[in-house]
């Protein structure tokens, strides 16, 4: 049917009643307020309670250098790696990735065993990482590889996700694709007993560079 | 609906089924305690419903507004928007589409619209292959069987039937693990992703603001199908909006808590057009099939408009009595359960879905579960009188009479219905009172006394039957 034609079936069978339904946008005041109730109340100490709740591995670096070194230690000579552009690794210290290892941009390679990405930002209450579709950004990395790494800064932590999508908006155009990954792939189709790692990554790993010294 | 046999002979059918009842009432307990408490954690879950209720209640009452904005925003992002006004119509814009892609393969991830559609005949007919890629989806399309439950299609399958059905696909040898089994699945269904032409999902909830969809999942095939395959099939019912990213945060708090007692799924996917320029994969092509089918219909009845504000998570069938007991597949419709009862008669206007909502004990279990408030026991009652106005009583005195021998002949029926519907309002009721709550947990293994016994409600049942013969 026509586009016209099928909203005007729409008004029609809407009528000519009230319109006014008192319409209230997002989450209620009182969570808007206080995201991190019902839990620990740092945001960062709280991410990784979430996700490791969720069956994420949290590995914490104080500097940029250990950070490079635990991702090396976590491929342990791999070669079969996919990662984001380099540009998109800015600041952190891991051009060996491509120099070095050859890192592949991403594609249909549905073998890979590491994809490698930044984040968007990080979300502390429900354990999510936010990562967005770009040319420097492609989707498969964090989708098609057995162990998705993920480094993260601490101040890319934010309470929820309403202020992760805030920043997206705030940042431009909306993004193709935005995707919040809270754990590894998982299923409980059989049984009913929990199974990781269905379709997507069997491992999801956050190396997350922070001063804080509370976590491993 | 998909047969013509009577909700009665299916249910007893179901009710001798020993292992699909005790999966069915396991499932159903688990995704419900999990439920209530994710819900729990959050604090103020009936404020938060009320919230629900609200931003969805807007929408539909404001839907031809949302449709025109979600449409044009779609359209300006790069997707191509088709409109259907039932399921033909549907059915035949996606054939166009596979024609034109000259298709051989479509890789699905779970879509009741899609199902609505009976897509998956339509591409069997002209030769495509149609890949369900859930997991609990693909069992069930091996076996050529129906979806028993909205969130875990195969519950009524244990490990040694999915075996059989795997070995048989694969012809090879697989212990009865379920970590082997998934394996397998995650194997074969690699292939298909791969190979597939296009790539078929559901929609969560369109965002009017941007023209986004958004999809939830735990086992990421929807982000596969959205990704490997060249061209994208959305199918949407056409209420299924919200106005802005900040309602879409409203919903990933109630959607996923009230299906399986998560806090978010694994995936929440927003996805904006297609691929765009430079970028290195994605699908090229996003197509969104608009369904009517039915749903103006309920849209222009103020008395069951609400039906509308539904998000699918399941939540009244886990706490349903009626579909505890005998499982999705005695409803012979895409939607089970309670919100099945509502919907399947009203997208229907057949005499054998007109027999649904006489099969519930109108407890409003449903009610107290759903996450966006709709009183499901009011609009079965409703829906009943109607069927009672236009001459269908017999059907009524039909499915009230089976029941009534079904619970006789089963004294698990009175704890059902006692511990499910009852005993869940009392708990979450005494929750909200002042002073130290006690943990779900600790209280969940203790008899409990229901404020109304199955039994108590038993003769107004059966009076409702007999004023309507």
């Amino acid at each position: 049917m026509e586009r016209e034609a099928f909203l005007e079936r729409v008004r029609t069978s809407l009528g000519s009643g009230s319109r006014d339904n008192g319409a209230v946008t997002g989450v209620p005041d009182f969570y808007r307020r206080a995201p991190l109730d019902g839990g620990i109340s740092d945001p960062v100490d709280r991410f990784v309670a979430e996700f490791e709740g969720v069956g994420g591995r949290v590995i914490a670096a104080s500097t940029v250098a250990e950070a490079s070194g635990e991702l090396r230690k976590l491929l342990a000579g791999s070669t079969s790696l996919m990662a984001w552009d380099r540009s998109e690794f800015a600041g952190w210290g891991v051009d060996w990735l491509w120099d070095e290892i050859g890192a592949k941009p991403g594609g249909t390679d549905l073998a890979c065993e590491f994809g490698i990405t930044t984040v968007d930002s990080a979300v502390a209450n429900m354990g999510s990482l936010v990562v967005t579709a770009s040319t420097t950004r492609p989707r498969s990395v964090s989708l098609v590889v057995s162990t998705h790494i993920a480094l993260v800064r601490a101040d890319q932590i934010v309470d929820r996700t309403g202020i992760a999508m805030e920043k997206i908006q705030a940042a431009g155009e909306t993004p193709s694709a935005i995707y919040f990954i809270t754990g590894p792939s998982r299923s409980a189709d059989i049984e009913n007993d929990l199974t990781i790692g269905v379709h997507g990554p069997a491992a999801l790993i956050v190396i997350l560079l922070t001063p804080q010294t509370s976590i491993r | 609906m998909s047969t013509t046999s009577k909700f009665a002979d299916r249910s007893e059918a179901k009710l001798k089924d020993d292992f699909l009842r005790s999966a069915v009432k396991f499932t159903a307990d688990r995704l419900r305690s999990r439920k209530v408490e994710s819900s729990e954690v959050l604090g103020d879950w009936e404020e938060w419903r009320q919230r629900g209720h609200d931003i969805r209640a807007n929408v539909v009452a404001n839907l031809d507004h949302y449709l025109d904005l979600f449409t044009r925003n779609a359209a300006n992002a790069g997707a191509t928007v088709h409109f259907a006004v039932d399921a033909a119509e549907a059915s035949t814009i996606v054939m166009d589409i596979v024609k034109a892609k000259n298709a051989k393969l479509v890789a699905k991830s779970k879509s009741m619209v899609s199902e609505e559609v009976h897509i998956n005949h339509a591409l069997e007919d002209a030769g495509v292959e149609c890949v369900e890629t859930d997991l609990g989806e693909w069992i069930v399309q091996l076996a050529h069987e129906t979806p028993s439950h909205i969130i875990i299609p195969a519950i009524h399958k244990n490990k040694a039937q999915i075996q059989a059905l795997f070995q048989k696909e694969g012809g090879e040898e697989l212990a009865p693990e379920t970590k082997v089994l998934a394996q397998f699945a995650r194997r074969k269904l690699r292939e298909k992703f791969a190979a597939a032409d296009i790539g078929m999902t559901g929609c969560n909830f369109g965002i009017a603001d941007t023209g986004s969809i958004a999809l939830f999942s735990n086992e990421g095939n929807a982000r596969m199908v959205s990704t490997l395959p060249k061209t994208h099939i959305v199918m949407m019912g056409m209420e299924r909006i919200v106005p802005s990213f900040a309602d879409l945060e409203a919903m990933q708090n109630l959607l996923p808590r009230s299906a399986t007692g998560q806090k978010t799924t694994v995936y929440m996917s927003v996805l904006t057009g297609p691929r765009r320029a430079g970028e290195v994969d994605g699908a090229e092509e996003m197509h969104i099939v608009i369904l009517d089918n039915g749903r103006s219909t309920a849209l222009a009845d103020p008395e069951f408009r609400e039906v509308l504000n539904c998000i699918r998570c399941g939540a009244c069938l886990n706490v349903c009595p009626v579909y505890r007991h005998v499982g999705g597949h005695a409803y012979g419709s895409v939607y089970s359960g309670p919100i099945g009862a509502v919907i399947t008669p009203l997208l229907n206007k057949d005499k054998a879905s007109a027999e649904l909502p006489f099969a519930s004990s109108l407890c409003g279990a449903c009610y107290e579960a759903c996450p966006v408030k709709i009183p499901l026991h009011d609009l079965l009652v409703r829906l009943r009188r109607r069927y009672v106005e236009a001459g269908y009583a017999g059907v009524g005195e039909g499915i009230a009479m089976s029941m009534a021998a079904s619970t006789l002949s089963s004294p698990s029926f009175y704890q059902a219905a006692g511990k499910t519907a009852r005993w869940m309002q009392l708990t979450m009721h005494v929750d909200k009172l002042p002073g130290p709550a006690h943990g779900w947990t600790d209280h969940r293994d203790l008899p409990s006394t229901p404020k109304k016994a199955f039994r108590d409600l038993w003769p107004e049942l059966s009076k409702e039957a007999k004023d309507g013969a």
